[in-house]
């Protein structure tokens, strides 16, 4: 509270009755807001000022009709708004789940000793998988050359997903990330942080797609270019309402793909059905990444595009 | 209250956050796309944990509670979405200054013959003159004169001093009539001639 305020507030909030006009008094007759330590304030100025009483009249009066023209004023509900309300209801509700059982199944499992125990099976399998893999990593960095033109899109297809799932899951520590709100400010904050066209249309696209632009914020996908990730909520269009998908693009090309085609990157074996997908093209010097679990939307955006589907993996 | 419950109660609260995301963006498109990052927000975990923390969360009308806490979340994206619009910086200084203000108690009133008043008449004028209002000036307006909200309710709700909401509905107020007042046609129609 600053000190001014301090000066004319009381402990409990109020205004300072020594310092309320006569015109407040009777605004707060009016509105049945007088306290009983101003009441005999202003049955004072009824008594002295003959005009009082329609003054509170026409106070009351004008909080109706402020209250009417509001009421009047506003369109109807949109048809489907309900309807969007409920997907984010339920989006929120999947949010909650998906963390609860997370945070549960990782509860259940460290609370058992054996988990912990140095020669445990699970400390013992995971030596194991720890030794192997640092072998195979050992192996395989020896067979390549020192750098890779596959190694940037498998790290960035993997980061992708990771991210996504992160900011899916996580909305809350993950807020501060997601600056821009409206489709129309992401080419500007792109230009501002790539000094790389993005255009408008390709974002709008996704709507004839049935994807909702959500918010945008810059990420730091693998590699030197900077980059944005854009997240998208279905309509209900083409997948179930409220699910969630990632556009992440980079200012940089990718060796790895062609221009004018379509890739799927990666895919996560989170759930058979619907997998955490990644797609990916370079279109302009971009390189686009987009990630979710419903192809079927995901194939809507490409067409949207005038992208091809994708052909298969690399 | 169980969950399923708690979403309905919240759900039957549409058309009032609809109505002061609408008059906040004056906007269909912009009220429709806050309204629903009002209920994704809201539903979150964290949101409903700090919605079962509030004292009137176990009120008997339980229906006001979910919707005060509605209309804070309406207010809290609102303005957050405000600050970071780098292309009206202007708007958020304003509003942040016009928030420390307290009470303006030597501002006069409208001084004009009350006796004779139409409101049905006036009804185009007013609303213009609710719209040229700013939003924080509306959305006062809004919970006091169609949610019915008391001063402290209001507080509550936009988390500042009943004071500061005494004073941004004064001046709401003031401005309104004063638009009625310069506006001859309604001035005839109200019968607000100067003393």
């Amino acid at each position: 509270m600053t000190e001014r305020q301090h000066n004319q507030t009381q402990d409990d909030g109020w205004v300072d009755p020594s310092r309320i006009s006569d015109e407040q008094l009777i605004r707060m007759a009016a509105d049945q807001e007088l306290r009983p330590e101003l009441q005999a304030r202003f049955d004072e100025l009824v008594a002295s000022d003959g005009g009082a009483d329609a003054a509170v009249r026409f106070e009351r009066e004008l909080r109706e009709a402020c209250g009417r023209a509001m009421r009047d004023d506003c369109p109807p509900v949109p048809a489907g708004l309900m309807a969007r309300c409920r997907a984010a209801v339920a989006e929120a509700s999947r949010e909650d789940e998906a963390v609860a059982e997370g945070l549960v199944a990782r509860a259940d499992e460290t609370r058992e000793q054996s988990f912990w125990a140095a020669g445990g099976p699970i400390m013992r399998s995971l030596g194991a998988i720890a030794a192997t893999m640092l072998l195979a990593f050992v192996v395989w960095q020896m067979s390549q050359p020192a750098t890779t033109a596959s190694s940037s899109y498998v790290e960035a297809a993997g980061f992708v997903s990771g991210e996504h799932n992160r900011c899916r899951l996580n909305p809350d520590t993950t807020r501060t990330k997601f600056t821009v709100t409206e489709a129309e400010a992401v080419p500007e904050r792109f230009a501002d942080l790539t000094g790389r066209a993005l255009s408008l249309s390709d974002l709008l696209a996704a709507s004839s797609a049935g994807l909702r632009f959500v918010e945008a914020g810059t990420c730091h996908v693998p590699g030197r270019a900077p980059s944005m990730h854009l997240t998208f909520s279905s309509d209900g269009t083409s997948c179930p309402k409220g699910s969630s998908f990632s556009l992440f693009v980079q200012a940089a090309g990718s060796a790895d793909m062609a221009e004018g085609e379509t890739y799927v990157l990666h895919r996560e074996d989170d759930d058979p059905d619907h997998p955490t997908t990644v797609y990916g093209w370079t279109r302009d010097g971009l390189t686009y990444y987009l990630v979710g679990t419903r192809t079927d939307a995901m194939d809507q955006f490409c067409e949207a595009l005038g992208q091809p589907l994708p052909a298969g993996q690399i | 209250m169980d969950r399923a419950e708690f979403e309905r109660k919240a759900l039957d609260q549409l058309e009032a956050v609809h109505r002061l995301a609408y008059h906040l963006t004056r906007n269909g498109d912009a009220a429709g796309d806050l309204v629903q990052e009002v209920y994704l927000r809201a539903f979150r975990p964290k949101a409903v944990a700090r919605f079962e923390e509030r004292p009137d969360s176990a009120d008997e009308d339980t229906g006001s509670s979910i919707r005060s806490w509605l209309f804070t979340i309406t207010h809290n994206t609102f303005y957050s979405k405000v600050k970071r619009d780098q292309r009206a910086p202007v708007a958020v200084g304003e509003f942040y200054s016009d928030a420390a203000d307290g009470p303006a108690p030597d501002e006069s009133g409208p001084a004009w013959d009350r006796a004779t008043l139409d409101w049905e008449q006036v009804d185009g004028a007013l609303k213009e003159a609710i719209a040229d209002l700013k939003p924080e000036y509306r959305e006062i307006l809004l919970m006091w004169g169609v949610d019915g909200l008391k001063y402290r309710e209001i507080a509550e709700i936009l988390e500042v001093p009943i004071g500061t909401i005494m004073s941004r509905l004064h001046r709401a107020r003031k401005l309104v009539a004063e638009k009625l007042q310069s506006d001859e046609r309604a001035r005839e129609d109200l019968g607000l001639d100067r003393v």
